[in-house]
């Protein structure tokens, strides 16, 4: 076995083994997200959030496999390392960016739920009972604080 | 909050242009815009006039809640799906002052901006 198949199955197994791990954990801590963004509808959210992983595997794993073809011949113990190195330090560059692009997802989805739901932000300075009532209406009303 | 009534001025013609502006966003809460000078309206609800709708805005909730002059303008903006992230940001005490600054010197002087920007009152909308 040359260095060359060496580098690829290490690359192969470590990249693997970071997707999933990241995928989970989205997986994990995504949901309560999701719950909060579909009003507490969890069959909704644990579907959407199953694509969600489903497209996070599909998108790393074809990123992971073109990106395994070596452009350079490694022949040493310190090329495979190398060699190595430069190809999961890109792989979890993209890795972390696709992670934050789904937290920022999740974050958004999450800020429109609240915002569809909020109560009107401020105060009735009167109501139509006390108008009816005749009571006096109050000239300038107190800010919240 | 089911329906949002404005009580606006329809013999201005600021208010009557913006009254038609708003119509045509959309509405997370339905906003009916009524005339404050609609005599039908004084007839159904003559306790309308006790709560001033010519010095400022006047909105009421289908529950009964009354919000007039700022607080009416930010429960407009909160109907309003667009621009409900605006009416949270201008309750907020930091911005609270400057809105009310605001819709105050516009209540006041609404004729004269109506002539400034010729806007002519106009009939239409809801109300």
């Amino acid at each position: 076995m040359n260095a060359m198949i060496v580098t690829y199955s290490l690359y192969l197994t470590l990249s693997l083994l970071v997707t999933v791990w990241v995928a989970r954990t989205l997986h994990m801590n995504g949901r309560v997200f999701l719950v909060a963004a579909f009003k507490g509808n969890e069959a909704l959210a644990d579907s959407v959030n199953h694509l969600l992983v489903v497209g996070f595997y599909l998108v790393n794993l074809g990123f992971v496999s073109l990106y395994l073809k070596l452009d350079d011949n490694v022949e040493t113990g310190q090329g495979v390392f190398e060699a190595l190195a430069g190809k999961m330090g890109t792989v979890l560059m993209g890795l972390g960016l696709m992670h934050f692009f789904n937290l920022f997802v999740f974050s958004r989805l999450r800020r429109n739920a609240e915002l569809d739901q909020a109560p009107p932000p401020v105060a009735p300075v009167s109501a139509l009972a006390k108008v009816l009532a005749g009571a006096a209406r109050p000239a300038a009303p107190p800010l919240e604080d | 909050m089911k329906t949002l009534f404005v009580f606006y001025d329809s013999e201005c013609g600021l208010c009557s242009a913006t009254r038609d502006r708003l119509s045509r966003m959309i509405q997370a809460v339905p906003l009916v815009f009524v005339s404050y000078q609609d005599p039908e309206v004084q007839a159904i609800f003559p306790s309308l006039a006790l709560l001033n709708p010519g010095d400022n805005i006047i909105a009421m909730s289908d529950s009964g809640d009354i919000y007039e002059g700022d607080s009416a303008w930010i429960t407009i903006l909160w109907a309003l799906r667009d621009y409900r992230r605006w009416a949270l940001r201008l309750a907020r005490p930091r911005w609270r002052p400057h809105a009310r600054r605001i819709v105050e010197t516009i209540a006041k002087n609404r004729h004269r901006f109506s002539r400034v920007l010729h806007l002519v009152a106009a009939a239409g909308g809801q109300g």
